[in-house]
């Protein structure tokens, strides 16, 4: 019974520990989001599902209701309806239904996406779990229109310092479910070939390496033990352990950087591309305090905001959207640019600007666990001591 | 009992609910996702649940021998390009070459002909958004490569081991 208080006390002391700037920092990732996802979106090639030949249709469990492929109108109007969640999420106005905009267009291209072979993980985050999750927190709250909007109307404005729990809470929620699913994605290993089979790194290693451009580095990594099996364990280790990133900070940015620096070697080994997982390591960053360090533009275009009246900027708004979506699939707009360009590798940056930060998470993040532990080592404390320290919290 | 107390002291009713909810709804999803993960590739996934069992039950990759699935076609200029399965279906799916290969199997052993037919509409269709041009007769061939893990590339693109052909169709209508 003691021990279910002490639990239960340290559920409620982790969900209300406070994230610095929550407030602001979730309004800017907002815009960070909408940015990141109308970068990303016509790599997807959504409206041209509709040329797979229909008997390929193997509907995942949300379109079990859908007979057949969804002809190109509808892929195109999914895509249209998404774009106009992603500007108006940009901008900050119509948050919420917005939000939701975004989450019924997104859940419904990816499924039709899915229904074609295999489920990527990195997607449903993108487009189904991070709105679904702010679909019942308020991220329009700062850095937005709305909250400029609502300002005017004489109505109390969120402050974006604010970092309590009431603000935070999403941080948690999605720090939670990458917990569950890392997790359990690691005990499937475990109870699988992974604890049998010690050539499981060399057998990826080669088979996804039989290509003409193949990396060199591949098959030195395959033919020596000393080389694969630490990386076994390593990925099986970090897999199983990640639900220890809810401990504290240190432990959270040490996971998540291995997460991104895990991905880095599947895109590198294995040509799998995780990119879209970035933005949901995103939301681990304290943005409201990288705008205040780089806040001279964004101040300028706030009080620019601030002199203009309220119908010049809603008006303004429903005008940058429209041309967003008209502009969409035209000649100059991304969709063409994109095939034009040969741009997919203009999503490598993301990967340019994630690993440096990564590689600096996990150094300042490994090296404060490990005076932690060599302190918790000089001390040895009792498990109970533990307990109820971190219930005090 | 002395920090539940303590706990309960400092937040308002509203709160008091928020904070229930947001545990229920941690419970609750957590909960759903074990059972969901648990019994591995046993049960189908139920999307949007998701399970992260990738590489959990990796199977030997017949190393001796690569395929890819060759798509050669003349457009109505003339021209005659090549591609594969794989390719034309990389921008659209996780897994290209899956659907590549259910594709060339149908296209080779379906005895419904409307069923081939819609098939090989759809091929000339990916091409036409790909490349721009209008095929006129399409050619798809199974080619297979001996793979040699001690030298790079594994596989030789020039020199394939065997070729079988799948399926050699004209394409009919908007031409």
């Amino acid at each position: 019974m003691r021990f279910i208080m002490h639990l239960s006390a340290m559920i409620d002391g982790w969900l209300t520990a406070p994230e610095t700037y929550a407030a602001g920092g979730l309004g800017l990732y907002r815009i960070l989001y909408a940015l990141f996802y109308l970068t990303y979106l016509p790599a997807m090639h959504a409206s041209e599902l509709a040329s797979i030949p229909a008997g390929e249709w193997r509907p995942v469990f949300v379109l079990l209701w859908l007979d057949g492929t969804p002809p190109l109108a509808v892929m195109q109007a999914a895509q249209i309806g998404l774009v106009t969640g992603l500007g108006l999420l940009l901008i900050g106005w119509q948050v919420r239904p917005a939000t939701l905009l975004v989450l019924l267009t997104g859940l419904f291209i990816v499924s039709t996406r899915f229904s074609f072979g295999k489920v990527d993980h990195a997607n449903t985050f993108l487009m189904v779990y991070i709105p679904a999750i702010m679909l019942f927190y308020d991220w329009g709250k700062t850095h937005s229109l709305a909250a400029l909007l609502r300002q005017r109307r004489d109505l109390s404005p969120v402050d974006p310092h604010v970092g309590s729990w009431q603000y935070s809470w999403p941080i948690k929620l999605v720090l939670w479910l990458l917990c569950i699913l890392f997790g359990t994605g690691g005990l499937l290993k475990l109870t699988d070939a992974w604890l049998v089979d010690f050539e499981t790194i060399p057998k990826l290693m080669y088979g996804y390496n039989l290509q003409p451009n193949p990396n060199p580095l591949n098959p030195l990594i395959a033919a020596t033990p000393l080389l694969y099996l630490p990386l076994h364990f390593m990925a099986l280790g970090f897999e199983t352990l990640f639900p220890m990133a809810v401990i504290n900070r240190a432990w959270r940015t040490f996971f998540v950087s291995s997460a991104v620096l895990f991905h880095v070697f599947t895109l590198l080994f294995m040509q799998i591309n995780f990119v879209a997982m970035l933005i949901a390591y995103a939301i681990f960053i304290d943005w409201q305090q990288v705008y205040e360090r780089l806040r001279q533009p964004g101040q300028r275009f706030g009080r620019w905001c601030a002199h203009q009246s309220t119908p010049a900027l809603t008006g303004s708004s429903v005008v940058v959207v429209a041309l967003l979506v008209i502009l969409w699939h035209s000649a100059i707009g991304p969709v063409n640019l994109y095939f034009w360009q040969d741009i997919p590798s203009y999503m490598s940056v993301y990967w340019w600007i994630a690993v440096p930060l990564a590689l600096c998470g996990l150094v300042t993040s490994g090296l404060k666990l490990l005076r932690g532990l060599l302190t918790l080592f000089q001390r040895k404390p009792v498990v109970s001591d533990l307990l109820s320290r971190a219930s005090m919290k | 009992m002395q920090d539940e107390v303590r706990y309960e002291k400092g937040l308002s009713v509203p709160e008091k609910h928020l904070l229930s909810r947001l545990k229920l709804t941690f419970f609750g999803l957590t909960l759903i996702f074990f059972l969901h993960a648990l019994p591995g590739r046993l049960v189908q996934e139920a999307f949007p649940l998701t399970r992260w069992g990738m590489f959990s039950e990796w199977q030997q990759y017949p190393l001796e021998l690569a395929r890819e699935f060759e798509v050669r076609f003349t457009d109505t200029t003339g021209r005659t390009m090549s591609t594969s399965l794989t390719a034309l279906y990389t921008p659209l799916v996780g897994n290209p070459a899956a659907l590549g290969s259910r594709i060339a199997i149908t296209l080779a052993n379906d005895d419904d002909l409307a069923r081939r037919t819609a098939y090989e509409q759809a091929i000339a269709e990916r091409i036409r958004i790909m490349y721009g041009s209008q095929p006129t007769n399409i050619e798809v061939t199974a080619v297979f490569y001996a793979v040699d893990l001690t030298v790079l590339p594994h596989i030789n693109p020039d020199a394939p081991q065997e070729r079988r052909p799948v399926s050699r169709f004209t394409v009919v209508g908007e031409g």
